[in-house]
């Protein structure tokens, strides 16, 4: 049962988790303690305390798995420009093999999705809170330099990848 | 204001009501709580709905919550607290009244 503390937000077991643990080793466990701890962990996510909402830090997302995700997308552009913009095409034939690979395919594509969504879960903060018969959320943004890296690069691969699939496949 | 103070707990509002009633006669921490609720009152609250209804009340400063003493953090009532504890019983015993009235007519 007392597992099911893991399921609350960091901030709630910042503040009660100590003295729920030494609570919940005085009382048996049952479905029902359980299932009473499960709704406490559904609220305390919709429902974060006045203090938690103060003092809650932003997730520490490591910037490493994002730049690792960008990685072949990059070397694929890279390769691409480097053949159909500077006529170098040796790197690019040479790996020619993986990028038509469905692995490769994947790899690439993937991972600026990949990088993009672990940027915005380092970046982006949703607090959602109940007030009256209103749920309020507020957006926070944190703005650090390794993962604004990964956002901006992870977007613009993007935009480049969705950009040459248009103009290949739906305006040629 | 005061009455609406606990008006506003939802679901939480008759935990709320025992932790204030329990925590009237001395500061006492959630497994304390807990017990008097059952042992006194015949009222179960597990320990997901009692953290609920402490927050809410921190969160209004109807409690506060004392340093820990091994590993047990004691909450104490507030003088707001206390102000809103007695208006609220004291609406409850109007209602009470009513109804035993009511009933004793019918």
């Amino acid at each position: 049962v007392r597992r099911l503390l893991r399921l609350y937000p960091a901030w709630w077991r910042r503040r009660y988790g100590e003295e729920v643990e030494a609570l919940l080793e005085e009382i048996e466990p049952s479905p029902r303690l359980a299932v009473d701890l499960f709704r406490g962990a559904v609220d305390a996510w919709i429902h974060p305390r006045r203090e938690a909402r103060m003092t809650e830090p932003y997730r520490r997302v490591p910037a490493l798995p994002a730049y690792l995700a960008l990685l072949a997308p990059m070397l694929f552009l890279l390769t691409v420009l480097l053949k159909y913009g500077l006529g170098v095409p040796g790197p690019f034939d040479r790996l020619e093999g993986f990028w038509t690979s469905v692995v490769g395919e994947a790899v690439v594509l993937a991972g600026p999705v990949l990088a993009l969504a672990l940027s915005a879960l380092a970046i982006v903060r949703v607090d959602l809170r109940r007030e009256e018969a209103s749920l309020v959320g507020r957006l926070s943004l944190r703005f650090s330099a390794r993962h604004l890296v990964t956002l901006v690069l992870s977007l613009a691969l993007l935009v480049t990848f969705v950009v040459y699939f248009v103009s290949e496949n739906l305006l040629a | 204001m005061s009455a609406q103070l606990l008006n506003d707990m939802g679901r939480f509002l008759e935990p709320a009501l025992i932790i204030l009633v329990a925590l009237a006669d001395g500061p006492r921490h959630g497994y304390a709580i807990m017990d008097e609720a059952g042992e006194r009152w015949g009222y179960a609250v597990g320990p997901g709905t009692l953290y609920g209804a402490l927050g809410r009340l921190e969160d209004q400063g109807l409690i506060e919550a004392l340093p820990v003493d091994d590993r047990r953090r004691p909450y104490r009532l507030t003088p707001e607290g206390r102000a809103v504890l007695r208006s609220h019983l004291r609406g409850m015993r109007r209602i009470a009244a009513h109804g035993l009235r009511v009933l004793r007519a019918t």
